[in-house]
């Protein structure tokens, strides 16, 4: 597994704050900035556009004057300008407040991250970002900035948005980096420009833009540790490059990928878990503790021989309920937080168990609600063995006794789905998925 | 025989109310007065000359026919004698229906409590109005009621079902019908009423509308037009909007779909609600006043989801106001040094006659004395869906959720909860935040959403209940 792949969610932000904003003396004093953006190459390039989470429109300078003379700025204004093709790039111009004084910031994010460690494009697109730092600065003085992996940024000690005081004090050093003159003073302009790095560069405006490395692709790489530590040291003397050094190849450990091997019965669900958590969750400590894990096995079932026969009036009835009722509700219940469940395809099994253990709807669970749901669930279930597998239902009274028949074993749907809400972990001790695959593996075996 | 006739009212009304298991239904069937269509009004269809009620069932009519009940109860504020006397007699009825109800509801013939619980709900269809006059009416009930009860020691439960009323038919605030029958109580009716209002009634686990949550009376008014927004703006299945179309759908409270039963309290509040729109749609029922567009009634299914997701949302905003009131002020407000938080709070905006209520405001009592700016947070709660969302749709979400709470909770606001510290004061809210359920968000979105949220001025917080 490639790195993009283990830190799938993974971006790239670039975020450059002002104490100026040119948002209070009208849309003339932000065409620069837009002309900036504009002049972003086609793959970066936005062209829609929303003003204060307005609806999404087709970029242009003029619509977005028309926006800004029907609702002229309050001291929150936020343009947001979007790509409709990948990657997915969002770029913002905002106006806004901190502590009772004017910010504004400019910023960028592109999604995936693996779009800036394309062969042959790295170094190419790495300058674009320089660049329009360059072409803001010279239009907006910058109090601080910085561009960097996203996941990097938020395991880093820095506390972003937390501390905007100024002069902002130096945490680590990232791919980009801007100090205004506040920072530039604090820290000593001579002290700054000596910093060892790749690129070093006063702007307009009095602030000065800093590289570790030609581009932000290898930020994890021990190089660019090495860079990082050896920048951070020299502008905190306090800090030992040993340890500095530790720490940050510790963070890149995260970024280092190991392989899932999870049971697979379940390995659909703890994938789609690991993915969920992510770099940022601890991904990696996931998948070793889950790559030891088993599940019990499937006990929710009964010879076909000693399957009870059906005791309700009505079967056709019976099986109505289960299928259209109760497997409805379950739909009706989850749709929104498990889209999957609308496509009715075999992925949505998966998806369902794992919203039900991340969720701990086994935990929470009123009396009442449970109720309502081990019948919702269970038919889900029986809906799959009967739809998939050519199962047939043999309905009973007491829901717990109803079964699916498949080749020589009656399976319990209802009986799974009241293990699996048990508690916190049932959802996965005692998943839908486990049984339909069990199910399948032994119809298979079955019809041969 | 006046007294009679409108004991009439009191039959019907109590032995619905109480259910089959505690009395046989004689009183004019349900589904006879749905089919009623209400002529033009005039006095003479119900009294005579001097108000008295003439007629079988003309109590029971008057109060089905919602615009009716409302017109004789406009006549006798504006001081007309006939309509007071009509309107007299509809408030001893209730009167006497609320004190019956508190003890056959705990007397031989209902041991069984809370299975013989008053189904308040069912109030809702036999006197539908929530006008002025309907309101009124259910405030004389309850209070007789919640009266009579504690006199004779009822149960919490018991005392619980009044709020039931509540929700599906009207805001009531308890203790609010006349002080001049405290007055005229006995010394220890009066100490009841009192101690009745004192303090939110004790509900028990019971079911409101069909839903399932533990509320304090003064909350009812909240949640009442919290639920009336998320019908409004659900997209889920409708009937057709054609009256001729919609009639065909027509719900029955003896008949409910397959698998729910007949007296479970959300079919019976979705027939109420079925039959409320109805009449809204045709125009026997006056508009809610807001001018919104009045949609046709959901199906049960959509019907019945609404009310689970919402009963999901109230159960969230419960467990945020916990974790405030306990722990969570100190993460969350750390520089407050004597929090009192409090929910569903309602504001009186600048430039704006409604109230907005509030999911949770946090008042530091030590900025409250003289000379001092007191310090005041606004919460509002939210349980959004990210799944599948793109980061710019989640961005764009958090943007007009902070938006949204900005100009309903930030600014400069009034407090018009008696009682409260800063009851009638015109503030400055210190801070507005923000608080998502955090269940189903990855922590990279959690990231990205709090990155952006000081630049819509909103402190955002995620909570996992």
């Amino acid at each position: 597994m490639s790195p993009d792949e283990w830190d799938k969610s993974g971006d790239f932000h670039l975020d450059l704050f002002s104490s100026i904003r040119p948002f209070d003396e009208g849309f003339e004093a932000l065409e620069p900035l837009l002309a900036a953006v504009e002049a972003l190459s086609a793959e970066l390039r936005p062209d829609r556009m929303r003003h204060n989470g307005g609806r999404k429109l087709k970029y242009s300078r003029q619509k977005l004057r028309e926006c800004f003379r029907v609702a002229p700025s309050d001291p929150y204004t936020n343009i947001m300008l979007v790509r409709s093709q990948p990657p997915e790039v969002i770029v913002t111009l905002s106006g806004w407040e901190h502590d009772s004084r004017p910010m504004s910031s400019v910023d960028i994010s592109i999604s995936p991250f693996s779009f800036l460690r394309e062969q042959g494009q790295a170094k190419r697109r790495a300058e674009q970002f320089v660049s329009f730092v360059r072409a803001v600065a010279s239009h907006l003085p910058l109090s601080y900035g910085v561009g960097h992996s996203f996941t990097d940024l938020c395991l880093s000690t820095d506390p972003r948005m937390k501390d905007l005081s100024t002069p902002r004090p130096i945490y680590e050093a990232f791919w980009l980096n801007v100090y205004g003159p506040a920072m530039v003073q604090a820290v000593g302009r001579e002290r700054l420009l000596s910093t060892p790095a790749f690129l070093m560069e006063e702007l307009p405006g009095g602030a000065i833009l800093w590289l570790t490395r030609p581009t932000p692709a290898d930020f994890e790489s021990e190089e660019a540790r090495l860079a990082q530590a050896r920048a951070l040291v020299h502008l905190r003397p306090e800090l030992s490059l040993d340890s500095t050094l530790e720490r940050l190849r510790l963070r890149s450990l995260e970024f280092s990928p190991i392989s899932m091997e999870f049971d697979p019965d379940v390995a659909d669900i703890l994938r789609l878990e690991a993915d969920f958590q992510g770099v940022l969750g601890g991904k990696r400590k996931f998948v070793e503790r889950f790559n030891r894990y088993r599940p019990p096995a499937v006990s929710e079932w009964l010879p076909a021989s000693q399957a009870p026969a059906p005791d309700v009036e009505d079967v056709q009835a019976a099986i109505k309920t289960y299928e259209e009722l109760y497997s409805e509700q379950l739909i009706a219940l989850f749709h929104k937080d498990v889209p999957q469940l609308m496509q009715g395809t075999l992925e949505a099994l998966p998806h369902l168990d794992r919203y039900l253990w991340h969720a701990g709807w086994g935990r929470r669970l009123t009396h009442e609600q449970r109720e309502t749901l081990v019948p919702a669930l269970g038919a889900f279930l029986g809906r799959y063995l009967v739809e998939v597998l050519g199962g047939r239902w043999l309905p009973r009274k007491k829901l717990e006794e109803a079964a699916v028949l498949v080749g020589d074993r009656a399976w319990l749907p209802f009986l799974r789905a009241r293990h699996a809400l048990q508690n916190q972990e049932s959802p996965l001790d005692f998943s839908c998925s486990q049984l339909f695959l069990t199910a399948q593996r032994l119809a298979r075996a079955h019809a041969h | 025989m006046p007294r009679a006739l409108s004991l009439a009212l009191l039959v019907l009304l109590s032995s619905a109310l109480l259910g089959g298991t505690c009395s046989e239904s004689e009183a004019v069937p349900l589904e006879e007065l749905q089919r009623d269509v209400a002529p033009a009004f005039a006095y003479s269809l119900y009294c005579d000359e001097g108000g008295t009620l003439v007629g079988e069932r003309s109590a029971v009519l008057l109060v089905y026919r919602a615009a009716h009940l409302e017109r004789v109860y406009a006549d006798s504020r504006a001081g007309n004698p006939r309509a007071q006397a009509l309107f007299g007699q509809l408030e001893n009825a209730m009167r006497a229906t609320g004190t019956q109800l508190a003890r056959q509801s705990e007397g031989i013939a209902c041991h069984s409590l809370p299975a013989c619980v008053v189904q308040w709900h069912k109030l809702d269809e036999f006197m539908p109005s929530r006008g002025e006059g309907g309101v009124r009416l259910r405030q004389v009930m309850a209070d007789s009621f919640s009266r009579a009860a504690k006199l004779q020691h009822v149960s919490n439960t018991a005392m619980a079902a009044v709020l039931d009323v509540l929700l599906v038919g009207t805001v009531l605030q308890r203790g609010m019908v006349g002080a001049a029958e405290t007055k005229a109580a006995s010394a220890e009716a009066k100490a009841a009423a009192v101690e009745a209002t004192a303090g939110p009634v004790e509900a028990g686990r019971l079911a409101v509308a069909g839903l399932e949550a533990r509320l304090a009376a003064e909350e009812l008014a909240v949640v009442e037009v919290r639920l009336a927004e998320e019908e409004a703006l659900a997209t889920a299945a409708r009937h057709p909007r054609q009256l001729e179309a919609l009639a065909r759908h027509r719900p029955a409270s003896s008949q409910p779909p397959s698998g729910v039963e007949t007296e479970h309290p959300r079919w019976t509040s979705y027939v109420a609600y079925w039959h409320r729109r109805y009449e809204e749609l045709t125009g026997t029922r006056p508009l809610p006043p807001k001018g919104v567009e009045v949609k046709p009634p959901l199906t049960w299914e959509s019907y019945s989801t609404l009310l689970s997701r919402f009963q999901r949302s109230l159960e969230f905003q419960r467990a945020v106001t916990r974790w405030l009131q306990q722990h969570g002020s100190r993460k969350w407000l750390p520089e407050m040094k004597q929090p009192l938080v409090t929910d569903n709070m309602g504001l009186k905006l600048k430039g704006r006659a409604t109230p907005v209520y509030v999911d949770q405001i946090a008042v530091d009592q030590a900025t409250l004395g003289p000379g001092l700016r007191p310090s005041v947070h606004t919460f509002s709660n939210k349980q959004r869906n990210f799944a599948g969302k793109t980061l710019e749709e989640a961005r764009t979400q958090l943007e007009l959720d902070a938006r949204e709470a900005q100009a309903k909770y930030g600014g400069e606001v009034e407090v018009r909860r008696p009682g409260h510290p800063l009851f009638g004061k015109k503030v400055r809210v210190s801070r507005t935040h923000l608080v998502y359920d955090g269940t189903n968000l990855d922590l990279k979105l959690k990231e990205a959403l709090l990155q952006r949220a000081p630049l819509h001025n909103v402190e955002l917080h995620f909570y996992v209940p």
